[in-house]
Parts: structure tokens; sequence; C-alpha cells
């Protein structure tokens, strides 16, 4: 009686769908972009740049890890209240999401200019702090955001496991000249519509 | 009317701060790394609780200085921030009291270019009528300033605020129930928070029990978003809504079933004060999340502890844009089973299983995808005596994302992460400790249509790693501290010919030693010196071909020292240097410097 019980069961399983099997993809018809194996540090701002110049969200998202924080300029702070509260990973992701599908062909352009890099030695993985000026144009349809953005960034980046180097903290500076914006004006503009 | 508010304050706070108390401290510290300099200063004072009237008082005062880099063309960055805030309670009888709080704040960002000042008065009332009840009414006025680019806003009103909660504890139930409001309501608008929270958990047969909670917080405020001159009101609204239901079951032979039926909902909403199209935004919103789990725990054997945990969730990631939103479904599975084999022997087991399933309605967005995830994890200890243990550990995480449009898929692909970590501790003698961990690890990457383009982008990592530190106990205050750790490194590209074949692109190893002693310099002061060492070098390959591609050298010393006065006075310092080499490259050397001083009135 055991075994036939355990007969049923056996068959039941089988004739039953697996319920964490993925579905089928469709074949490729695009490139995937400029990518390179985040194994250093510094090819983690080179992805970081083209992925916002050729806008693709999953190479972006792979640049930042899980427990990323963004510490906006204190001007910016001021100025949207309430927005950066808790700004991490899912936050980052959902505002760069829409700032790559805005409008139609939006153009993004993106240089990281003069990085400067500081490698700290830790026996669980490096970390290193890295100044970047940057330069960013982007034509969007949102009124209010700005269309070229121009500041400094402090990026933390530290080495995941997988030897894979990704950022977890972005701290914004806007540029000293007058009417100049910072990414975080472009972040804040797009989060609150 | 703010320069009054703060004189008054300034004298509150002086007469608070100027009665001896225990409890009553002043601390200052300052730390320099690299460009950026942080000053905190704060004051605090409190009377003893017990008395029938509690003053208590604060300051605080903090500078931030990001300097500019030599040879760029911007200017040093400054925020400053000041506040102060004096209040009292004044217990009447055995169940009411009333109170006033002060409070002042100003944030200055680059010596005037903004400037934000706040002011808040209220006082209060709290009844404890009968046990188990406690109630809270507040009222204030408050005034808000911003000035920018002489662009000056000025609000001003009123605040108020109730809460309220009840808890009752009945032989088979208990019942909690908490409600709070509160808010103010300026020139401009208004802000609110409101947060309601009920639970009920009744006891029924056989030591089950059921559980009913609710939680509800609703936060809203209405502000100027963006610069002055370009400003526009806007409303944010942040929503925090669950319901959730529990049944706890005892089982024959020590084991338990739980089940738990939840709906979560949780948003951040934008929108204007009016007009036809109001709401302008979403942000980080999980709509409409329902979760059903269900969980045994057991002893099914006297040294054998199981537990599983069946779960499915679906909800809706709602952003406000008809583009972005997306439908989710998740479906997992988790088993865990710890067996102490014998008395030195334990070995534990755990499984993880998890798929879930992106949906976009938006014909536009490429979006739809699966993700599966899953993980086993084996773990030994044996204790070979008091004085060694060992610990062994391997983990295989498998997941797989599959994108199922075509304009996305390119990048779908399977990560293979194999490790294993055993780990020795070593304590010859009472006051040694040593503990020797070994890693190996080789994480796979493989992406499901690289047949389809010229550049590989599967790829292999394999790592290697050995760390020992010691750890030497001499005295009270003599500690002996040593780590080395020595990792090597090769990551390789993986090119299907029949199976697969890895192509080596670079290697790296790197060795690191650190060593502290701390020790009492003379009576109260205790020092700690320390030095590291590390250094790293990078190989590049091609073609077979094993090339030197950089040298890393970092040296770090530092000093930490702490001087303690009794009773009250407590000081830190920490200074540190680092030199970084790399080949090649002109050396760079970066400072750091913590002070902290603190002392207890």
């Amino acid at each position: 009686m055991r075994k036939l019980r355990a007969l049923v069961l056996i068959l039941f399983l089988l004739g039953c769908e697996n319920p964490f099997a993925t579905r089928s993809a469709e074949p490729p018809s695009i490139r995937r972009g400029t990518w390179e194996d985040p194994s250093f540090y510094d090819a983690v701002l080179r992805n970081l740049q083209n992925s916002y110049n050729e806008q693709i969200i999953d190479n972006f998202t792979d640049s930042i890890s899980e427990d990323f924080l963004f510490a906006p300029d204190p001007a910016d702070d001021v100025e949207y209240p309430g927005i950066f509260e808790d700004w991490g990973f899912e936050e980052e992701r959902d505002v760069t999401r829409s700032i790559f599908s805005s409008g139609t062909g939006a153009f993004i352009q993106l240089a990281l200019l003069d990085t400067t890099m500081e490698v700290s030695f830790y026996a669980s993985g490096d970390t290193v702090r890295a100044e970047v000026i940057y330069d960013l144009s982007v034509d969007q349809d949102k009124v209010a955001a700005p269309k070229h953005l121009a500041g400094r960034v402090v990026f933390y980046i530290s080495e995941k496991s997988g030897g894979i180097w990704e950022i977890y903290r972005w701290e914004d500076s806007k540029a000293d000249f007058p009417d100049s914006s910072s990414w975080g004006k472009l972040k804040a503009v797009f989060a609150s519509g | 009317m703010f320069k009054a508010l703060t004189l008054i304050l300034s004298l509150l706070f002086l007469m608070g701060a100027a009665i001896p108390s225990r409890s009553s401290e002043y601390g200052l510290t300052f730390n320099r790394d690299n460009r950026t300099y942080r000053w905190n200063n704060f004051i605090r004072y409190s009377s003893p609780e017990a008395r029938r009237i509690h003053v208590r008082a604060s300051g605080d005062l903090a500078k931030t200085l990001i300097k500019r880099a030599s040879g760029s063309s911007g200017s040093d960055r400054w925020r400053d921030n000041y506040s102060l805030s004096s209040g009292f309670d004044y217990r009447l009888n055995a169940w009411s009291a009333i109170g006033m709080d002060l409070s002042g704040e100003q944030n200055e960002v680059n010596k005037g270019e903004i400037i934000t000042r706040m002011g808040h008065i209220t006082s209060f009332l709290t009844l404890d009528p009968r046990p188990g009840v406690h109630l809270e009414g507040t009222v204030g006025g408050k005034i808000d300033q911003k000035e920018q680019s002489n662009l000056d806003s000025k609000e001003e009103g009123l605040t108020y605020g109730f809460s309220g909660s009840w808890r009752s504890s009945l032989p088979k139930t208990q019942t909690t129930l908490k409600a709070s409001l509160s808010g103010d309501k300026l020139s401009a608008g208004h802000s609110s928070v409101q947060q309601l929270m009920a639970s009920v958990k009744r006891r029924l047969f056989g030591g089950s029990q059921i559980t009913l909670s609710f939680d509800d917080q609703e936060q809203g405020r209405t502000n100027l978003f963006g610069p002055a001159e370009a400003a526009v009101l806007k409303r944010q609204d942040r929503i925090n809504r669950s319901l959730t239901f529990k049944v706890e079951l005892p089982l024959p032979r020590d084991h338990t079933f739980n089940l738990s039926l939840s709906s979560t909902d949780r948003r951040i909403e934008y929108s204007l004060p009016e007009g036809p199209d109001r709401q302008v935004a979403q942000q980080n919103s999980r709509k409409n999340v329902h979760r059903l789990s269900a969980q045994v725990v057991g002893r099914p054997a006297k040294r054998l502890t199981f537990s599983s945990d069946f779960a499915l969730e679906e909800g809706k990631n709602d952003f406000g844009r008809d583009i972005n939103d997306e439908d989710l479904d998740e479906i997992s599975l988790s088993a865990s089973v710890d067996a102490a084999l014998s008395s030195r022997d334990s070995l534990v087991f755990s499984g993880h299983v998890a798929r879930t399933s992106y949906d976009v309605p938006h014909p536009d967005n490429y979006n739809d995808r699966d993700s599966f995830r899953s993980a086993l994890k084996i773990g030994y200890h044996h204790t070979f005596s008091a004085a060694l243990q060992l610990i062994a550990e391997g983990t295989v995480n498998l997941t797989h994302l599959v994108y199922l449009r075509s304009q996305r898929s390119a990048n779908n692909n399977w990560v293979r992460l194999y490790a294993l970590y055993p780990t020795l501790h070593i304590r010859p003698w009472e006051n040694l400790l040593i503990q020797q961990r070994f890693s190996i690890s080789a994480n796979y990457t493989e992406y499901d249509f690289e047949d389809l383009f010229t550049d590989i982008k599967s790829n292999i990592f394999r790592q290697a790693k050995t760390t020992t530190d010691l750890s030497y106990h001499l005295g009270e205050e003599i500690n002996l501290n040593f780590s080395y750790t020595y990792r090597t490194e090769d990551f390789g590209r993986l090119v299907r010919e029949g199976g697969w074949v890895e192509i080596l692109s670079w290697d790296k190893s790197l060795q690191n030693i650190e060593f502290s002693v701390t020790y009492p310099l003379i009576s109260r002061v205790i020092i700690t010196p320390s030095l590291s060492y590390g250094h790293r070098r990078e190989y590049q390959h091609s073609r077979g071909e094993r090339n030197f591609k950089s040298r890393l050298i970092s040296k770090r010393v530092g000093l930490t020292g702490r001087y303690k006065l009794p009773p009250n006075n407590d000081m830190i310092f920490s200074i540190s240097r680092s030199r970084e080499n790399v080949s090649g490259l002109p050396d760079r050397t970066f400072d750091r410097l913590q002070l902290s001083f603190q002392h207890a009135f």
C-alpha cells in the first residue's frame, strides 16, 4: 500500500508543471551594449558612462550594488525636501529607467573626466574612492529637468563576491559656476514628476 | 520673531546646562578625510527622571567643509547646521502631566547661498487614566524661513498632535490599539503623519493561536520643490499599509505549523495641489502585494531540527507612469536541517529555490522577465578539543535571468557560484586566539545567446584566499593583533567549444599584513600604534603569454590614543597616513585625522 501511494505521488509530481521553471526567451534582435567585465574598478566607471550613453538600464544597474546609497549636493537636498530620504538601489534604478525612457529617442551624452582614485586594502575586498568631474547632456521631454549638468561626484566602489566591482555610494556636488545643475537635480525632477 | 525665539531658547538652554547633573554632557569631534572636514559639537542636559519636574536642553553645531581640489577652478563647499532645543514636563498627579518644548534650527549651504530656519514651540498634555490606556495631545506654533538668491520665503502656522494607545490582556486574548495624528498647517500648505496599528492575538485549543494585525502609516507634506525662482508647490505622500493574519498550530512530535497571509501596499506619490492631472509621479511603489507563507518547524528526532518554508507572492510595481509599471509573482521554497551528530560534531544543511516573474503591460516596455535563484549550503562543525575547532562550509548558488523579449534577451545569463570555506579556531592558551580561514570559490557567468555574438561575454572568476588572525591578550589593557591575508585570483573568457573552455584574461595576487598593539602609555592614556602593508601584482594574459600589468604597494601608519580622566572626561584621537605607489606613477599620500572629546558634568 505504501509503495502504491509513493508511486501515485511520483506520477502526480511528474505530471505537474515545474513551478520554478523560467519561461522561454526570444532570440536577441539587438546588441547588448558596450560592456567591460567590472573585474577592475576603473571598468565600473566606463560601464556607467556607456550605460548612460547607450541607455541600457541593465548595464547601469549591474554597476551599482544592492546596498547602494545616493548623497545629494546639500543645495539639492534643501531644494527638493524629502525626495532623497532613503535613496537606495530601487530609487536609483527606477529614476534612471525613467530618464532613459523619457521622450522618443532621447539623446544622452555623459563624459566622466579627471578621475582621481584612492585604493584601500581590506582583507575582505578592496574599496576605491573615485573622485570624478562629469559633464552630462540630456535631451528629454521634461520641462523642469535640466538639459545640461556638470559637477563633481565621489563614487565609492567595492569588490563584491565573484570579483565584481560595484558602486555602493554616490556623493554628488554641483559645479561652482552660476546656474549650473547637478545630477541630483535631474534625479529629483524625474522622481517627483 | 526667529531671533526672539533663538534668544529665549539660548537663555533656557544656559539655565538648564548650568545646573550640574550626572545626565549632562558636552562633546566635540573633528575629523578630516582627505579633503572633507567635519566638526561636531553638542551639549545636553537632562534632570533626573524621578523628579516631579523634568527639564531637558540640548544644542548641536555641525559644520562640513569639502575643500576644492588643487588645480580645480571650483570653490570650497560648506554646510552648517545649528540647533537648540529646550523643554520641560511637569507631573500633575499619578495619571497626568503637562509640558512644553521649544526648538530652533538653522541650516546654511555655502555660507549664505541657501539658508533655512525653523522655529517650533509646542505644549503637551499626557493622560494615563487607567492601566493600559495612554493619551497625549499637543498644540503649538511653527515658523519656516528660506533665503535663497534674494528670493526669501516665510511660512508660519499651527502644529497639532494626538495619540492614544490601549492594551487589553484578557485570559486568552491580547488586544493592542494605537492611533496617532500629527502635523502642521502653515501658510503655504500643510504636512501630516498618521498611524493606525491594531493587533488581536487569541489563544485557541491545544496551544494553537491566531493573530490578526493591521498597520497603516501615512505621511504627507506640501512643499515648494525646486530652486526658489522656479519652485513648484507639490505634495509628497508616503504610504505603508499592511494586513496580516497568522495561525500557529502545534503538531504531533514537537512540530509547529505556521501559516501567514498578508497584504501590503507601499508607495511614494507626488501630486499637484489642484488641477485635473494632479498625480504626477510615483516612486518605489509596490502596490497590492499579497503573500501566503506556510512554515513547518520541528524536531523529528532527538538530535535533529527541521524547518521548511513555502511562499507565494503577487503584486504590482507601480511608478505612476504606464510604461514602467510591472506585475510580479514569486514562488519560493526553502528547507533546513540541523543535526547534532555527536557531542563534538554537528551538520547543517539548507536549501532555497525561488522564481520571480515580471510582466509588463505596456507594449513599448521590453522588460518582461523571469529570475530563478537557488542556494544550497552545507556546514560541518567539529570540536577536536577546547583548543581546536573546525568549521567547514560549502555553498552552491545558481541564478538565471531571462528577459523574454528579443530587444532585451541578449544579456540573459546563468551565474553559478561554488565556494568552500574551512576555518580553524585555535586557542593554545587562554589569552591567545588564532583564526585560520581558507576559502576557494569559482564564479561562472554563461550567456544564453553567446553563439549569436562575436564578442564573448561568458566568463569565469576563481579565487583562493587564506587569512590568519592572531589576537594576544597580555594584560588588562594590553592587546596585540596581527593579521595576514594572501589572495590570488584569475579571470577568463568562457568559450563554448563542445564544452566550456577557459581563455585566461588576467590574474592577480595580493598580500596584506596588519599589526597593532594596544597598551597604556602613561596613567589613563592608552595608545594603539598600527602598521599595515599591502602589495598587489596584476598580470595580463594574451595568446597564452603572461605579461606584467601593474604593481601596487600601499603602506599605512596610524596612531589611536584614548585619554580617560575619571570620572567624566573621555578624549580619543586617531591619525593615519597612507602612501600608495602604483608602478609607473608618482607616489600619493592620504591623511586622515579624527579628534573627539566628551565631558559629563
